[in-house]
């Protein structure tokens, strides 16, 4: 049964000024607008590509996004920042309304784009779990059934009574979860929010979420940037690129493919390890010596590079793994200058290379993860870090055509006594 | 099969499409906000609910100094102190509902940026929970009414006291009224809201039944000021209330009922325009 049905919905902003710049236009639009009409001067409009100098003064930030989600399903909406998902759910929760196009919803309808909305520093817990609860759309009875559980769930039974701003604020995040995990729609619609809290909690809400989807069978939209996230949780994908659905399709593509658009040179922000007196400043793929922006055939030699500051080295042992994973999140391989070659690096700029042989990686997706330690102690971690895509090479003719069955090919020492 | 749908966003609804239904399903909202108004008003105050009390206190000092003694525009019979303790609190109640509603979109675009609820729940809260300061003040009114009694035996209140729940409606849907016209186009033109911020508390003095009663304020004004002190409700319903409470103004169906009518219309046109701005005003606010 198809609980929600989004029929070419699409939502213009004007750039600049508000207004057309006309005083006969601007009547025009409003009496068109009085009379429910479209505006007339919507057709003007371009794609929302923002590298591009736009002349008509309007931009779609959504284009023809036309999609319907069936009862317990959980859809996971991705894309870049800027791509729309936030103006898709903001359309979705009627906190605006789009430009053409409507949307069917049946059921309930709560949206968390933020958790402990209009929640008061100065009210008491109790006080702002129903205060929250009622701006989330609960009737009051029903806050007064769940209370205990919300308590519980947020773990700040001891503060029931004190004002929430002397709650820290992972009590006060934690505290605005509870009251939306309590919520009861049939629909619900979440929007990154757990990119707040501590690792435990985030755990714990992921948790709720997936109790919510398939125990409850309620539907739910989740938006978020964390693919680990959203693969765990989500059935099905639509990426959203540049206000319009690219890919459609189960999760796990729909993440590769939008990995995928993402070029092979990660820059990783100086400021995370600053107190180790080491700069991770960045990690790519590439086959030639300048361009992260290769495509990989199966028989290109590639080369793995990292380029890591360390202000003194001292007597410490610094080592990076990568580790490869196929699409399935099955490990694949590791490589570590550790494992391989007690490599050690210097103080100052050490650019790490590693070389893979020609024909060794076969046709398919990979994806990178990557870690830093100190001493054998993890100090940086990042999974997923990117993707590469490995295209099938050149064959001669009458040579097997078939994708290989096994992922690696390694070149190694043969024998023969 | 006819398929069934719960909601249905369009992107414009018609002028008439007002769903209220849906405030009603949201009255527990509307509740809370008015508790929360309630609970953190006077939150870590030395004196607490203690300025609801001290604000018109002076502020009916200072005018019966200025309008009274200086300017020598006291009402007759009435003691001045009262006089200029009663319409200002009613004016007080008009402006704070007033000011509050209209800047409903600017003030809460966080929350409304982020939850859907029926917009109207916002006037409304600020429309009932000032309610509370009124009501507080009207006992101090009352008080000073009983004081003045046994002080000097002048009793001011009038039987047409009855009808003060009808022109207290007829504030309350003129002040959110005109609020809710004026919060319609705050999001698009900001300006408005510094024109608010002082030709409102301006407003007050060119108002019949703050400095003085209307008949008194009407033989003072230049002649070609007349009509802006004629056509403004607000004095009516000001001049009738201090006519209630403290017995000097006056009180006339045909200018209390002229005021009704400006406010129903505001009323209407407040909210027709409201519920249009509300499916779009994040995108201009």
């Amino acid at each position: 049964m198809k609980v929600i049905k989004v029929e070419n919905i699409s939502k213009t902003y004007d750039l600049g000024l508000v207004g057309t710049g006309t005083l006969s236009k601007d009547l025009n639009r409003t009496i068109a607008k009085m009379r429910g009409k479209p505006d007339p001067y919507a057709t003007l409009a371009e794609l929302n590509d923002r590298t591009q100098k736009s002349d008509s003064g309007t931009v779609y930030a959504l284009k023809d996004i036309d999609f319907s989600v069936e009862q317990g399903e959980v859809l996971g909406i991705i894309g870049k920042n800027g791509a729309g998902k936030s103006t898709l759910l903001k359309i979705l929760s009627q906190i605006t309304s789009p430009s053409s196009g409507s949307i069917k919803i049946k059921g309930r309808v709560a949206s968390l784009l933020e958790v402990g909305t209009g929640m008061h520093p100065e009210m008491t817990a109790r006080q702002n779990i129903y205060l929250n609860g009622s701006i989330m759309g609960m009737r009051r009875n029903e806050i007064t059934r769940k209370l205990d559980e919300i308590i519980d769930f947020a773990g700040i039974a001891k503060y029931v009574d004190t004002p929430i701003k002397r709650f820290s604020s992972g009590m006060q995040v934690r505290l605005g979860f509870a009251v939306a995990a309590f919520l009861e729609p049939e629909i619900l619609i979440v929007d990154e929010v757990l990119a707040v809290g501590d690792a435990e909690f985030q755990k714990k809400a992921v948790g709720k979420m997936k109790d919510v989807s398939t125990s409850e069978g309620r539907t739910v939209l989740f938006v978020s940037h964390n693919m680990a996230a959203v693969k765990s949780l989500c059935t099905n994908g639509i990426l959203i690129e540049n206000g319009r659905i690219v890919f459609k399709n189960d999760i796990n593509s729909c993440v590769s493919n939008y990995l995928l658009n993402k070029n092979h040179l990660v820059k990783l922000s100086e400021n995370d390890f600053s107190f180790l007196n080491i700069r991770i400043i960045e990690v790519g793929m590439r086959k030639s010596d300048i361009n992260f922006n290769d495509q990989f055939f199966e028989h290109d030699e590639i080369e793995i590079y990292s380029e890591v500051f360390i202000e003194d080295i001292k007597s410490d042992y610094h080592h990076l793994t990568y580790q490869i994973f196929d699409e399935n999140g099955v490990g694949l391989l590791t490589i570590s200058n550790y494992v391989h070659h007690k490599l050690n690096l210097k103080s100052g700029l050490n650019k790490i290379s590693c070389f893979f042989n020609r024909n060794f990686f076969s046709e398919g997706t990979y994806f990178i993860n990557f870690y830093y330690d100190i001493n054998h102690k993890a100090v940086f971690s990042k999974k997923d870090l990117f993707v590469f895509k490995i295209n099938s090479g050149k064959k001669e003719l009458g040579e097997y055509t078939g994708v290989s069955a096994t992922y690696i090919n390694p070149l190694v020492e043969w024998k023969i006594d | 099969m006819k398929e069934e749908w719960d909601i249905i966003i369009k992107p414009k609804r018609s002028i008439l499409e007002i769903d209220f239904k849906a405030i009603w399903r949201y009255r527990d909202l509307l509740r809370m906000f008015i508790y929360r108004d309630f609970v953190t008003y006077y939150r870590q105050t030395i004196l607490g609910p203690l300025w609801f009390f001290i604000q018109p206190i002076f502020t009916a000092l200072i005018n019966f100094f200025v309008f009274g003694s200086l300017a020598g525009l006291g009402p007759q019979g009435t003691p001045g102190f009262l006089f200029y303790l009663s319409g200002p609190i009613l004016w007080q109640y008009f402006q704070d509902t007033f000011t509050k509603t209209a800047s409903t979109f600017v003030e809460n675009q966080a929350i409304f940026g982020k939850v859907y609820f029926p917009r109207l729940i916002m006037p409304l809260t600020v429309l009932i929970s000032g309610l509370l300061k009124f009501g507080v003040q009207l006992m101090l009114l009352l008080l000073a009414i009983l004081y003045y009694y046994f002080v000097s035996g002048n009793w001011s209140m009038r039987w047409e006291i009855v009808f003060f729940p009808l022109l207290l409606l007829i504030i309350m849907i003129f002040a959110m009224g005109f609020g809710l016209l004026v919060s319609s186009l705050t999001t698009k033109y900001r300006d408005l809201k510094f024109l608010i911020d002082f030709a409102i508390p301006l407003m007050k003095y060119i108002t019949p039944g703050i400095a003085t009663s209307y008949v008194l304020f009407i033989e003072k004004l230049p002649s070609n000021l007349i009509p802006f002190a004629k056509y403004n409700p607000i004095g009516y319903l000001i001049d009738s209330f201090n006519y209630m409470f403290v017995g000097a103004g006056s009180f006339d169906w045909l200018t209390i009922g002229y005021s009704a009518i400006c406010a129903i219309a505001f009323l209407i046109l407040g909210i027709l325009i409201f519920n249009q701005v509300e499916k779009n005003f994040m995108d201009t606010v």
